[in-house]
C-alpha cells in the first residue's frame, strides 16, 4: 500500500522482507544509472529488459510504483520512445527519494 | 543494469517440509524474494538463473515442483517447460510459469505445453504459496494413486503392469547406452501341489514369504522385483552383465531355500525352492525387442524345470551377435 504525506511517499512492506529491501532498493538506483546509460546508445533491447524485470518485481517487494513505471518503460522501449523512458526514470529516481518504508 | 543474473547456483537446505522447489529465473531479484518466501514456508529451495542451469539442476536433484520463468535469455521458459516434460524422468514434475507476460495466450500457450499453474508478475507471497501447496497436494495425491496401481495387493511388491513399464523404459535406456540389460523369471517349485495340500490361505503366505524375501535380497536400488503371474516373479536388473545376473540369481535360490519353508510333500526338497531363469543381453544389437527378452528368460526358465528344479539356468546373448 502507497500513500503520500507531507513531500514523503509511505510504502507499508511485510516486515519478513525487511533484510530483503536494501538491497532491492540499491538495485534500482543501479538500474537509473544503466537506463541513463543505454538511452545514451539508443539500446533499448536493455531498457526493455530493465523495465520488464522491474515489472515483474515491484510488487511483490510492495513497490506497486516500480512495477508500474517497469511497465511503461518496457513498452515505451518496444516502441523506442526515449521521452516516455526519460520521463519514467526521472519518476523512479525521484520516488526512491521520497520513499519512506512502514514495516509492518 | 541489475536484475539478470550470470549463472549462479544458489542451494537452501533448511527444509522443514523435505520437499524441494526449483526457481528458474534470470532476475536476481525474483530469486531473492522467492527463496525468502519458500523458505519462509518449510520449502528446500534451489535457484538457477537460466534455463540450461535450471534444466541440469532438474536432472541431478529431482526437485517435487519448479517455479519457471518465461522471458530468459538464450533458452526461453516454453523450451525449458519442453525439455523436462519430454524426459521420462522429470516429466512428472510439476512446472508453474511465473512471469510478467501478462497475455492470456501466453498463459495459454505455457498451459498447452504442460505447465500446472501460471502465475502473473508482481506476484503476492501469500497466493504464491497457496498455490504451490495446491499443486504439491495434487502431486502427493497423484503419486499415492501412481503407486497404488503398481503393487501388487497380495505381496506388496510391483505388479505386471509395472513391470511392463519398467522393462520397456530400461530396454530403451540400456539401447542408448549400450549397456547390458539382464532379466530373471523365477517360479516356486510345485507350487499347485503346495496349495493343494496346504490351502490357499497357506499358499498365499508362502507367495507373501518368497516375495519379501526376494525383495530383502535385492539391495539395489535400480533391480525391479515384481509379481509377474501366479508364482511367478520377475527381476529387471539394468546395467548388469551375464556374471552379474547369474550372482544375484543364486543369492535368490539361496535366499528362498534358506527361507526353509516347510514342504514335506515336495518332490524335491522338504521345504519350497524356486527355478530359476536369466538372460542377458545389449538390447537393439543381440535382441530385438523387449518380449523377445521375456520369452528368452522364460524358456531358460523351462529348461530349469525340465532339468529338475531348484537351479538357474541361462543365457547370455550379449556376446553373441545378432
Amino acid at each position: 500500500m502507497e500513500e503520500e504525506r507531507s513531500g514523503k511517499i509511505i510504502v507499508h512492506v511485510d516486515h519478513d522482507l525487511a533484510d530483503l529491501i536494501p538491497g532491492y532498493l540499491a538495485n534500482r538506483k543501479k538500474d537509473i544509472a544503466a537506463i541513463k546509460e543505454a538511452l545514451d546508445k539508443k539500446d533499448m533491447a536493455t531498457i526493455r529488459i530493465i523495465g520488464h524485470s522491474m515489472k515483474g518485481s515491484g510488487g511483490g517487494y510492495g513497490f506497486e510504483s516500480i512495477t508500474d513505471i517497469g511497465r511503461i518503460m518496457e513498452k515505451a522501449a518496444k516502441e523506442n520512445n526515449s521521452e516516455d523512458i526519460y520521463l519514467q526514470m526521472t519518476r523512479l529516481d525521484d520516488y526512491l527519494h521520497r520513499l519512506d518504508i512502514v514495516y509492518e | 543494469m541489475t536484475g539478470p543474473l550470470k549463472e549462479e547456483k544458489k542451494v537452501s537446505v533448511n527444509s522443514s517440509s523435505g520437499t524441494t522447489i526449483l526457481c528458474i529465473d534470470d532476475d536476481h531479484d525474483i530469486l531473492t524474494l522467492l527463496e525468502k518466501i519458500l523458505i519462509g514456508a518449510g520449502y528446500a529451495v534451489i535457484t538457477a538463473s537460466n534455463g540450461k542451469q535450471g534444466l541440469r539442476e532438474t536432472l541431478t536433484r529431482k526437485p517435487d515442483l519448479i517455479l519457471l520463468d518465461i522471458v530468459m535469455p538464450d533458452m526461453d521458459g516454453y523450451e525449458v517447460c519442453k525439455k523436462i516434460k519430454d524426459k521420462e524422468e522429470t516429466k512428472n514434475i510439476p512446472i508453474i510459469f511465473i512471469t510478467a507476460k501478462k497475455e492470456d495466450e501466453d498463459e495459454a500457450k505455457g498451459l498447452k505445453i504442460g505447465a500446472v499453474d501460471y502465475i502473473r508478475k508482481p506476484f503476492y507471497p501469500p497466493i504464491i504459496k497457496s498455490r504451490i501447496r495446491t499443486q504439491l497436494d495434487l502431486k502427493l495425491k497423484t503419486d499415492m494413486l501412481e503407486r497404488l496401481v503398481s503393487i501388487d495387493g497380495l505381496t506388496n511388491i510391483y505388479n505386471r503392469r509395472k513391470f511392463d513399464e519398467t522393462l520397456k523404459l530400461e530396454w530403451k535406456r540400456a539401447m542408448r547406452n549400450n549397456s547390458p540389460l539382464s532379466l530373471i523369471m523365477s517360479d516356486i517349485d510345485h507350487f499347485k501341489g503346495y496349495n493343494d495340500h496346504y490351502g490357499h490361505t497357506t499358499g498365499d503366505d508362502c507367495l507373501r514369504r518368497v516375495s519379501q524375501e526376494m525383495k530383502n535380497l535385492l539391495q539395489r536400488p535400480a533391480d525391479l522385483l515384481a509379481r509377474y503371474g501366479g508364482e511367478e516373479f520377475a527381476v529387471i536388473l539394468p546395467e548388469t552383465d551375464y556374471n552379474g545376473a547369474i550372482y544375484i540369481s543364486t543369492i535368490l535360490l539361496n535366499g528362498i531355500e534358506d527361507l526353509n519353508i516347510s514342504y514335506p510333500h515336495s518332490p524335491i526338497a522338504g521345504h519350497v525352492t524356486i527355478s530359476i531363469g536369466v538372460v542377458t543381453s545389449i538390447p537393439g544389437k543381440n535382441c530385438d525387442t523387449p518380449l523377445q527378452l521375456i520369452e528368452i528368460a522364460d524358456s531358460m526358465l523351462y529348461v530349469a524345470k525340465q532339468n529338475g528344479r531348484n537351479q538357474i539356468q541361462g543365457k547370455d546373448l550379449s556376446f553373441t551377435g545378432k
